[in-house]
């Protein structure tokens, strides 16, 4: 590069020459995105359906370099055990590259706040319900032989003893507890017995109790991912329109009353994260 | 173009993307420890804990003992729930019947035979007469189990006035039956979160009372179970501290079984510890053969008003001395058979019959020496041997002052072993028919009655009759036309 020059410029030509640079190094500043803290809304029981939509959205944040943090709204009761893990396992997947926060409305309770467990912070509203940790299942059939219904095992078609779908119920427990106390940590004053207790607190109760780490809405939810992910004059993104996902339909999955009210049991037998709250009936 | 114009060129190309940079991004997000995750891997189902001892080793019973188990207060229970323990009862030579809402049979008739009651998750409470028979029952030595469980409650739909539903939780009516014996079980169910048996509401219970009915015993386990009290009582089997109870969340103090009234009423929080698989988990086969030992364990005194259920097996009629069998007396031995045979049981005329056999014996008190072997254990005094003891002797019986022989005849029982002898004795053989039919058609209006035996006026003898006039009073007669 010895004895190479750049041919000089006329002042003239030097200030044009800037500007053109100047132009450049604008449209370049252009091409760094504006951060953006994608919103997750949870507002649906956690089924196929809603976690497969979930998982679409927590792909897209962890896909999409502009999103620096995410925020899961949360009001959902829970769901199936399979689906919570499923989209419990996808944030921990997320949360290695990006801050989550999350926020409850009315109510995160069992697998609701399974995932809520499995974000860096969780705000909640002084009467938000909250926990409900714990396993919830019908009992299968006592097996019986159906005579126009023929299978090849005892168990084909009640799936297992009662007794056996009983313990099932705390072997995934245990995976909630762990969750739990994995994702609070020290900030947890409750012990792994009360936990287990299955108890709802309101948000204040469970702000005392470690469940949760400050009372406050969206807004406070979405600075906090914010301050986490060291972004500021960024934009509030819903990750449902950023991964294309048509809008939210309510999948069946409670059980139908006859006169067509929802009841508080889901359709379908199986093992769930679930808050069934108490049916109309007086107690004595 | 000088190096400074390159590098004013190079920042004022750099510049705007810096700043928008530092404008949007303060600093890097990253995390110090890695995200944990729950170890699945390593989550196991709990298996129970199977005991490795086999079942006791059965032993007969040869006394005939009865246990007879109430289905006639809505029972909220298969019969197969109680399969192992009834087979622990057979296996001891125990029998088992069952009373049920259809049986011609009430439970005092039903309890006249027994020798157990077993109580399982009634719905329906006790009436009072219905206590204060099974408490005459315990207080001659019956025994009674009471099995309550919080599983089986009742969802009765209130269609009159609330059209809601409210929950009938199976203690309420156990408690009617048990509240004579200061036992309460409590509408809650005991649980706990650290040391269970597959799950919280299942309980291992390690805190035993010394009784045969704890022997050998180091855990059961309880599948759900309510709590029982009984300040009077024995707290046979109890929880640990950490066990706690859904009413109040506390612990201490629990107690999931207890013995009371003489160690002759057991009542346990739990049924389903009974029925497979949980029969076999822990010691509770074994905790199930103690419940069967301490069913057959009882033997309750017999009154001749507990005729016919007081025998188990066949009757022999064996009559004594000089009593002929006048066709009165066939006559009034018949209706004896027929009361017999309504349960089941045979009636055979037997000149010496076996030892060991079932009898009832008739005799008058002329036949003293005869008798003796029959009356020996009362401490009967009869009529004088000599003189004119029918017209003018008298009968003693201890602690009751002296009746006229010739107007009173005694019934009197005896047990040893399986075998049951039934006394009928009078003055003649009149007497003895007038008790015959006193006793078959289980009339015992002219009785006293006092344990093992009863001292009856006979009508013969010119006893009073009482006659009821109320209805006169309370249905007028009609013409038939309406008033």
């Amino acid at each position: 590069m010895k004895g190479w020059r750049l041919p000089a410029l006329s002042p003239r030509w030097r200030w044009v020459w800037l500007g053109l640079l100047l132009a450049a190094g604008i449209v370049l500043a252009l091409l760094v995105p504006r951060p953006i803290v994608g919103t997750i809304y949870i507002n649906l029981p956690i089924e196929a359906a809603s976690a497969r939509e979930m998982i679409a959205q927590i792909d897209e944040a962890r896909s999409n370099p502009a999103v620096r943090a995410v925020v899961l709204v949360l009001d959902s009761p829970g769901g199936t055990v399979a689906d919570t893990e499923a989209v419990y396992l996808e944030l921990a997947r997320l949360r290695a590259s990006k801050p989550v926060v999350s926020t409850v409305g009315t109510m995160a309770a069992s697998g609701a706040y399974y995932l809520a467990v499995g974000s860096d912070y969780i705000f909640a509203m002084p009467t938000s319900q909250v926990g409900n940790v714990g396993v919830i299942g019908s009992l299968p059939a006592r097996p019986q032989v159906i005579e126009d219904v023929a299978s090849t095992g005892p168990y084909k078609m009640f799936g297992g003893p009662r007794d056996s779908f009983l313990r099932q119920l705390e072997a995934v427990k245990g995976g909630f507890i762990q969750a739990v106390s994995l994702g609070r940590g020290e900030r947890l004053k409750l012990t792994r017995e009360e936990i287990a207790r299955g108890e709802i607190y309101l948000g204040s109760e469970a702000l005392r109790l470690g469940l949760v780490d400050a009372l406050g809405g969206q807004s406070r939810a979405v600075a906090q991912a914010a301050r986490m992910a060291h972004v500021a004059h960024y934009r509030v993104a819903d990750l449902r329109e950023l991964a294309g996902l048509p809008a939210a339909a309510a999948v069946p999955f409670f059980y139908m009353a006859e006169d067509g009210r929802a009841t508080a049991f889901p359709l379908e037998a199986g093992l769930f994260l679930l808050y069934v709250p108490p049916s109309e009936r007086r107690q004595p | 173009m000088t190096r400074r114009d390159v590098l004013l060129g190079l920042t004022v190309l750099l510049v705007p993307a810096l700043v928008r940079g530092l404008w949007f991004y303060q600093g890097l997000f990253w995390r110090s420890t890695p995200v944990a995750t729950p170890d699945y891997e390593t989550l196991t189902v709990p298996l129970p804990p199977i005991s490795t001892d086999a079942a006791p080793t059965s032993r007969s019973s040869d006394r005939g003992a009865l246990v007879l188990i109430d289905q006639t207060h809505a029972n909220n229970f298969q019969s197969g729930e109680l399969e192992s323990l009834l087979r622990d009862v057979g296996a001891r030579g125990g029998q088992v019947e069952f009373l049920t809402s259809n049986d011609s049979g009430t439970l005092e008739s039903r309890l006249a035979g027994a020798t157990a009651l077993v109580v399982a998750a009634p719905s329906i409470p006790f009436t009072l007469e219905e206590v204060r028979r099974v408490e005459a029952f315990v207080a001659r030595g019956g025994r009674m189990l009471v099995l309550s469980d919080p599983t089986r409650w009742t969802q009765p739909f209130d269609m009159y006035y609330s059209s809601t539903t409210a929950v009938i939780d199976d203690s309420s009516a156990a408690n009617t039956l048990l509240a004579p014996f200061d036992i309460t079980v409590a509408d809650d169910y005991l649980y706990n979160l650290t040391t269970n048996e597959g799950n919280f509401r299942n309980v291992l219970l390690t805190t035993f009372a010394a009784s045969p009915l704890t022997a050998d015993l180091e855990r059961v386990a309880f599948y759900a179970s309510h709590s029982i009290a009984s300040p009077s009582g024995l707290a046979l089997v109890a929880a640990d501290e950490r066990t706690f109870s859904s009413r109040t969340d506390r612990g201490g103090g629990l107690a999931a079984a207890v013995l009371a009234a003489n160690e002759r009423v057991l009542a346990v929080g739990d049924l389903s510890f009974l029925a497979p698989p949980y029969d076999r988990v822990a010691d509770n086969a074994r905790w199930i053969s103690n419940l069967a030992d301490f069913l057959l364990g009882g033997e309750p005194s017999r009154s001749p008003s507990d005729f016919p259920h007081l025998f188990a097996g066949p009757v022999t009629v064996q009559p004594l001395g000089e009593l002929e069998l006048s066709p009165e007396l066939i006559k009034a031995v018949a209706s004896l058979q027929s009361a017999l045979a309504e349960i089941g049981l045979t009636l055979h005329f037997v000149e010496d019959p076996e030892l060991s056999a079932n009898r009832i014996v008739l005799a008058t008190y002329a036949d003293e020496t005869e008798l003796e072997p029959f009356i020996s254990s009362f401490g009967i005094g009869l009529p004088g041997a000599s003189g004119d003891p029918l017209a003018t002797g008298e009968v003693q019986l201890p602690g009751w002052p002296a009746m006229d022989a010739s107007k009173v005849g005694l019934m009197l029982v005896t047990r040893e072993g399986a075998q049951t002898t039934l006394t009928l004795v009078g003055a003649d053989a009149e007497a003895v028919i007038d008790l015959i039919e006193a006793l078959a058609s289980r009339d015992f209006s002219a009785c006293v009655g006092q344990a093992e035996l009863a001292a009856c006026a006979l009508d013969s003898a010119g006893t009073e009759t009482f006659t009821f006039d109320f209805a006169k009073d309370v249905v007028p007669e009609t013409d038939g036309s309406l008033p």
